[in-house]
Formats: C-alpha cells, structure tokens, sequence
C-alpha cells in the first residue's frame, strides 16, 4: 500500500467511527427522549 | 411512563442490525478486492466514498418527497421524517467529502480543487446547512415546516446536476465506475462486488437511522406538546 495507506486508514477509520457514533449519539437521544 | 425504557422496534433493530454485520463483510470484500492498475491499494476508498455519496443522495432525495407529502397532508410526521433524512443526508454527504478528500490528495497532489463535480456537492451541502439554519430561525411550528419543505424540495434538484456534473463539463473529477446512464461497470467483479456490498449496508443503516431519528423527533415533539418545552 506504500506511503498512502494512511489516507485509506483515515477514511475507514471516519467512517466506521462517525457510523457507530452517529447510532450511540441516536440511542442516547432516544433514551433522554423517553424519560 | 414507560416509554424511555421501550426497546427499539424490531424493524430498526434489524436495519441496524444487517446493516452494521454487512459493513464488515463490506470492510473483507474491500480487503480482498485486487489493487487498482494505477492507483493500488488506494482505490479501497472507493468502496466507502461511493456508498456514502449514494446514500447521501437517496436521504435527500427521501427529504425532498416527505417535504412533499407534508406540503399535501399537512401532517407534521412527514417533516419530521424530510428533517431527520435531510440530517443523515448532510453527514453521509460530509463523510463523502472527507472521504473524497484523502483520495484526492495523494491522487491529484490537493485536497480540494473547485472543479464542476466538487463544486456541485459544495452548492448541495451549502443549501442543506442551509436548511438547518432556516429550521432554527423559525419560531412558529408551521411555517418553518412549509418553509423547511421547500428548501428540500428544491435541494432535490442539485442531485442530478452533481451526478451529472463530471459527464457536462469533464474535468479531474473521474466519471462514474459505475455507469447507470450508459449501464456500463468500468470494474473488476471482485471490486464491484465489495461496492455493492457497502452500498447495501449503508442504505440499510440509513433506512434505520431514519426511522430511530424519526420516533426521537415524534417522542420530543411529543413532549413539547405535553410539557412546552
């Protein structure tokens, strides 16, 4: 992959991170929503 | 009031679910897929940058139809759905650019250039930030709702025009790898096949995105109506 594995690393790495992130910030409005 | 301790229904739950299991299989189709000709290893952006694009399209394009049936049934579900899809089209469409950005850089030497294509998903979030603004500027439910529903409605309209946009003024942007114009697929299968894969699983989490934003919006509006605040 050579010197720009890093630009794939940080693309993966965003996405997956906003993925999860985006559904434990939902759940934890859907829970606050709730009460 | 048991509501905050509901579990999610069964149909988010299994978007979010197949979804999130496909992005892994996605993630080892990508890993497996042969490296590009020119590009190498660098085009397993492709398999991401391509789904979140898509996807970002089709929130808008969602955002725009319950902007319309709003606008027609005047019931307020529908623009809480246009909201909740136009705000899950604006991040998949963030997650694009950044994606496109870091394959940009080592491709084309900058991480952004104002060519036709570039600029075109520039307009297209300018007008949905856009749309956020105007929804918090407006104090009175309804006419920020009619006012919200035109601005997605005719946000739809920068989808062609950025699909488009590398085939009407040809420029460093590549074209589609795969062309639904011309029905061609300017791929290898294996390649193809860990697109498709991310495609499907993206749209999936959308799709469940959507409806749990959707019932967050209904139980606060729910509240507000209850409580005033």
């Amino acid at each position: 992959m050579g010197s720009n594995g890093i630009f794939v690393d940080v693309v993966y790495l965003a996405t997956y991170g906003f993925l999860a992130g985006y559904l434990g910030y939902l759940v934890w409005r859907y829970r606050r929503a709730g009460r | 009031m048991t509501r905050g301790n509901e579990r999610l229904d069964p149909w988010t739950l299994a978007l979010l679910g197949l979804g999130f299991s496909l992005l892994l299989v996605g993630l080892w189709y990508a890993l497996k897929a042969p490296p590009d000709r020119d590009q190498g290893y660098l085009v397993r952006i492709l398999y991401v940058h391509v789904a979140a694009a898509w996807t970002g399209y089709l929130a808008f394009i969602v955002a725009g139809l319950y902007a319309l049936f709003y606008l027609i049934r005047q019931d307020p579900r529908y623009d809480r759905l246009s909201a909740a899809s136009a705000e899950i089209g604006l991040w998949l469409s963030l997650l694009m650019v950044l994606g496109g950005m870091m394959w940009a850089r080592p491709t084309w030497g900058v991480y952004w250039v104002w060519e036709p294509r570039l600029t075109s998903v520039a307009v297209m979030i300018a007008v949905y930030a856009g749309y956020f603004l105007l929804r918090q500027a407006i104090e009175d439910p309804e006419l920020r709702a009619k006012a919200a529903a035109a601005v997605a409605i005719l946000g739809v309209i920068n989808i062609p025009i950025t699909y488009m946009s590398v085939y009407w003024w040809r420029s460093i942007h590549q074209t589609a790898s795969v062309d639904v114009i011309n029905r061609k697929v300017h791929m290898a299968p294996e390649m193809l096949a860990a697109l498709l894969i991310n495609l499907v699983a993206f749209t999936l989490i959308y799709l469940g995105f959507l409806r749990l934003k959707g019932k967050i919006a209904a139980l606060e509006a729910e509240k507000e109506e209850a409580y005033g605040f």
